[in-house]
């Protein structure tokens, strides 16, 4: 019995259910499945309602399915769980005797290692290269899933290699297949098309294995203790470039790095204001710290700072953006590793951020869901640093000035600039370190506009870097070097191959062109297998730094305006120009960014029509291929919920806070008017004002009072009044801070050596059947939110175009 | 028994109500406590929850010829209290006579108090030069000097070391700061100086300038009582957790 037949057979019998005639059209179908059926009265009618018919028995049917299947899948699943006990009582301590063996000195001999890796090399070939049937490929999927769903509940880095072993291994083998078995494909399109899927697949195999190579062993380096003697502590600059920030947002940065804790006569502060602004030179003088203008803005900040370079002394260099607040401890932490490491030229630490991301703003995921960041700094740096491969990110970092002046100073050729100097750093065999204690912190940007505009520069630039100063090629390099610095570059051409897969299903659904030659069920069985272990392996790494799914979140966002700019760059890496990300701003009414979504709209119209299209072609036409319609169908879905979180990201939620409060538990104390002194603590501090947690008795809206707050044991007060006093919380606004106060306002709050060290523990753990669910609900709200402003839309102009009319008739 | 005494040369720095907090800080921590008011100004039992000061204390009594531990009294919050009680101006000039005289009188009759073993007593004296402070001094495992965040007290460190080592010789102390007010900008400049004129033996929870305290002494309730979210005695807690953390006043808990 063939699937057609089948399928006719079961609609047949729910018709029966429903009592909808045998051969009705898909309106009789409509209309007995959910018009025929009106509101039950009395529990007797249930039983005699087509639809609360229907639904019971299906209800019925999927209780005793899972009954019946969990009666027998439960006997199955405990001899294997046993089986796995009785084989490794103790993983742990399994783990810890092969950690040891591998460094045993017996196996450091280099034959016995060739040796070794000669027989590894063989089974994987065998592994990957020997055809299966579909039932074997089966039987291997659940082989390997079984061991990796043991293996990861392991502790210990050893498991996680094991797991990126498993998944290397499944994913050569579908490649193998998908290479060799796949691609007889008939007519000029389909090859067309076909082989071009197989390029994007390729791209994200590489990549995937890249990023396997950069995090396989992160190094999580501690901070080195300086010497007792501070006679031995060097001479430090700080360098605050700035260009068309206001200076609300540098005057905090400058406060913080007055308040560093290094020995003063050690210490400079530099302003360097490419826009040449009065008022920043004002404050600077104020402020006591060096104001640094130059004559011309060539390249950028990189000319910026290269201009300062020669005009200052100090040993070392750090580096803040205008609106990184420094940590008081940055220098204490950072400048250890440079008097250990004689050829160590750079040390970088985590860019952070208090204010919500559009990302984070816009899906409501702030301090829930680790950001697009988190990955990067919370892991692919820390295993960069294994392979000494650390990169300069441009701000919070620190650099020797000697190596700095050796390669030129600050590279001038790409618009990512950091990246390229830590490139030409290692070209000449020094080293750079990352210590991933969140050092500084400054806010993101505010805008989706503005947050492409950024993440578009950054693709240029690793494409320019790409072109001009290839990794791969040049000397001075090791080998992990190489591979470190091309998954940062190559990783930003994912554009055209995130549309190739946002796309390629509806060739299929559209014009019923192959692009893969296989059966449906064969497809499903290799890459299910792929998709799902490397899923088990990153959730496994990168748990904690990104959620599974949430990679495909940030890359169908972006993909579109990245694939544009990088192409060109490959092309020719001297076009296009630099754009600074403005901050500071606030949207003051939600709104839908029609503009930035309008690729997306326009991909989302496609997808939904294919989807259609494919539901028809299950159902009711040239249904001859359902297998193949399914999987399409699945994909299209998947790609329509992606769709859905993207055209989310772009309705921008309002914001209207003038300064970013961060929360905090800090102790505070409140002297009132009539001389008595109350202990309190922050719930959240900014630079305006605090949150207070205190019983208000006694204190209304409006009172003047001193708040206290502490920087160690030193206390600060400052001036306040109260704005709001309800349910055990109080709200006060500064009054009229000096600069004094606002430098000790900074140094007690954004500047504390740990204010932001709990922020990650804060986060939900990843748990990828929950992701799931969460991108399934983040997609279906884009397109509630879609819907809410195309009728908002539809009703201005609608009344737009009623208004002059109306006005006509009132004058006749 | 290890003896805290309360020690200053200044007059109404707030020794007695620092002593009384203080009292109800250990109590608080399930420290025994008795607080011996050596200051003839009989103003402890007033402090501690009596209506008015009493004629009955340790010094009455001694002058009776009775045992002068029998003028123990004990507050609601579980702090047991000595008042001196009320003296006739002669009496009293007789007792200084005696004390100028025996100058390790109060530490040998403390010394010979058996109910005492784990019990903090906190020694309340009156302004230095006067011979109760001095007997205090003399008789203090651990010497808390009070002083405020002004010029007065800067002036008089000097003087106040030379009297530490007279009296208390190889004996620990620390200095706090009480009655700051710290909304002002003088204030704030007299502490860091005496914070870094003093070092290690500053003691680094300074007991803010709060209303409360007068207001529970006027309404006769306790600190914890009446003002529980009051700076002062969150103060008084942190300096507590510190002095207690110093081996000369560990004692055997109950």
């Amino acid at each position: 019995m063939n699937g057609a037949s089948l399928w006719a057979r079961g609609l047949a019998w729910v018709g029966r259910h429903l009592g909808v005639p045998a051969g009705a059209t898909a309106g009789v179908w409509l209309y007995h499945l959910f018009v025929l059926p009106r509101p039950v009265q009395g529990q007797a009618r249930v039983g005699s309602m087509p639809l609360a018919r229907g639904l019971t028995l299906l209800r019925r049917l999927a209780v005793a399915l899972a009954r019946g299947l969990g009666r027998r899948l439960t006997p199955l699943w405990h001899p294997l769980e046993r089986l796995g006990q009785a084989l490794v009582p103790d993983p742990v301590r399994l783990v810890a005797r092969l950690e040891g063996l591998a460094m045993a000195p017996w196996l450091q001999q280099p034959l016995l290692r060739a040796a070794i890796f000669a027989a590894a090399a063989l089974v994987l070939w065998l592994a990957v290269t020997t055809p299966f049937s579909w039932f074997e490929q089966l039987l291997f999927f659940l082989f390997t899933l079984s061991l990796a769903l043991y293996v990861r509940r392991m502790p210990g880095n050893l498991p996680a290699l094991f797991l990126i072993g498993l998944s290397i291994l499944v994913s050569l083998r579908y490649g193998w297949w998908r290479a060799t078995q796949t691609l007889g494909l008939e007519s000029n399109l389909e090859k067309f098309l076909g082989w071009g899927l197989l390029m994007a697949e390729i791209y994200t195999w590489g990549i995937l294995l890249l990023g396997y190579i950069q995090t396989a062993w992160p190094l999580k380096r501690k901070p080195v203790p300086l010497p007792a003697d501070v006679n031995l502590w060097p001479t430090v600059d700080i360098y605050i470039p700035t260009y068309n920030e206001p200076l609300s947002v540098v005057r905090p940065t400058v406060l913080a790095a007055k308040g560093l804790d290094w020995p003063v006569e050690k210490l400079r502060i530099y302003l360097l204001d490419d826009g040449r602004r009065e008022e920043f030179r004002k404050f600077a003088s104020e402020a006591g710290v060096e104001y640094m203008i130059r004559p011309d803005n060539a390249h950028a900040k990189a000319g910026n700072l290269n201009h300062a370079l020669p005009l200052t002394r100090g040993e070392f260099i750090a580096i803040f953006d205008c609106d990184h607040i420094p940590n008081r401890s940055f220098l204490q932490l950072t400048i250890g590793w440079f008097l250990q490491d004689s050829r160590c030229a750079m040390v970088q630490t985590p860019h952070h951020f208090f204010s919500a991301d559009p990302f984070e703003r816009n899906l409501g995921t702030f301090r829930r869901i680790p950001n697009e960041g988190a990955l990067f700094y919370g892991l692919v740096q820390d295993g960069n640093d294994f392979w000494n491969a650390t990169f300069f990110c441009g701000s919070c970092a620190i650099l020797r000035r000697g190596p700095l002046e050796e390669v030129g100073g600050i590279a001038v050729e790409t618009v990512t600039e950091d990246a390229h100097t830590a490139l030409k750093l290692h070209r000449r065999g020094y080293t750079t370190a990352y210590i991933n204690i969140t050092q500084a912190a400054g806010l993101a940007t505010e805008s989706l506009s503005g947050h492409v505009g950024q993440r578009i520069r950054w693709a240029r630039g690793m494409a320019q870097i790409f072109r001009i100063d290839n990794p791969f090629l040049g000397r001075g390099l090791t080998l992990f070097q190489r591979l470190c610095y091309s998954n940062a570059m190559l990783h930003f051409f994912y554009g055209i191959p995130r549309l190739v897969f946002l796309t390629a299903p509806l060739a299929f659904l559209f014009f019923e062109l192959h692009i893969i030659n296989a059966m449906a069920s064969m497809i499903a069985l290799y890459v299910l297998p792929h998709i799902v272990h490397s899923n088990i392996a990153n959730a496994r790494i990168q748990g904690p730094f990104r959620h599974t799914f949430w990679a495909e979140v940030y890359e169908s966002v972006l993909a579109w305006y990245i694939t544009l700019p990088t192409t060109i760059a490959f092309i020719n890496p001297r076009l296009g120009k630099f754009n600074v990300t403005a901050k500071g701003g606030l949207v003051e009414e939600s709104y839908f960014d029609w503009v930035i979504s309008r690729p997306y709209l326009i991909l989302v119209g496609l997808n939904l029509i294919g989807f259609g299209i494919g539901l028809g072609r299950l159902f009711f036409w040239n249904t001859h291929e359902q297998g193949t319609v399914l999987l399409n169908l699945l994909w299209t879905f998947y790609n329509l919920l992606m769709l859905g979180a993207a055209v989310s990201v772009a309705t921008e939620q309002r914001q209207v806070r003038v300064s970013h409060r961060v929360p905090a538990r800090l102790p505070a104390m409140l002297r009132l008017q009539d001389g008595r002194a109350l202990h309190c603590c922050t719930e959240d501090f900014s630079l305006h004002g605090l949150g207070l947690l205190l019983d208000c008795d006694g204190i209304r809206p409006g009172d003047v009072l001193k708040v206290s707050l502490w920087r160690g044991t030193m206390e600060q007060v400052f001036p306040a009044r109260v704005v709001v006093a309800r349910d055990g919380r109080i709200g006060v606004c500064f009054e009229a801070l000096t600069l004094e106060q606002e430098a000790a306002l900074v140094q007690c709050t954004f500047a504390r050596a740990d204010i932001w060290s709990s922020w990650r523990n804060e986060q939900d753990a990843d748990r990828p059947l929950l992701g799931m669910k969460e991108i399934f609900t983040l997609g279906l709200e884009g397109y509630w939110k879609l819907a809410k402003h195309v009728e908002e839309g539809c009703r201005e102009r609608w009344q737009r175009l009623a208004g002059p009319s109306a006005r006509d008739r009132a004058g006749a | 028994m290890p003896r805290l005494a309360l020690i200053s040369n200044l007059d109404g720095c707030g020794r007695t109500s620092l002593a009384v907090h203080l009292a109800s800080a250990f109590v608080e921590r399930g420290r025994r406590v008795l607080a011996l008011e050596c200051d003839p100004a009989n103003l402890l039992g007033l402090h501690l929850g009596l209506e008015q000061a009493p004629e009955r204390g340790w010094a009455s009594l001694l002058q009776e010829g009775r045992p002068w531990t029998g003028a123990a009294l004990q507050n609601s919050e579980g702090v047991v209290f000595l008042p001196f009680g009320s003296l006739a101006p002669a009496a009293l000039a007789g007792l200084e006579a005696t004390l100028a005289r025996e100058p390790c009188w109060l530490a040998d009759e403390l010394a010979a108090v058996p109910d005492l073993a784990d019990a903090l007593v906190l020694l309340d004296t009156p302004a230095l030069p006067s011979p109760f402070a001095r007997q205090a001094l003399g008789a203090a495992d651990f010497v808390l000097v009070v002083l405020e965040a002004d010029g007065r007290s800067l002036v008089q460190l000097p003087v106040l070391q030379a009297w530490l080592d007279a009296l208390a010789r190889g004996r620990p102390h620390a200095v706090l700061v009480n009655r700051l007010d710290s909304s002002l900008p003088l204030e704030r400049d007299f502490l860091a100086v005496l914070q870094q004129r003093l070092g290690e033996r500053f003691l680094p929870y300074p007991v803010h300038r709060d209303e409360a305290v007068r207001l529970a002494f006027a309404c006769c309730v306790s600190l914890c009582e009446g003002h529980p979210h009051s700076q002062a005695l969150r103060d008084l807690a942190g300096v507590a957790g510190w002095l207690e953390a110093q081996p000369a006043l560990a004692g055997a808990r109950p």
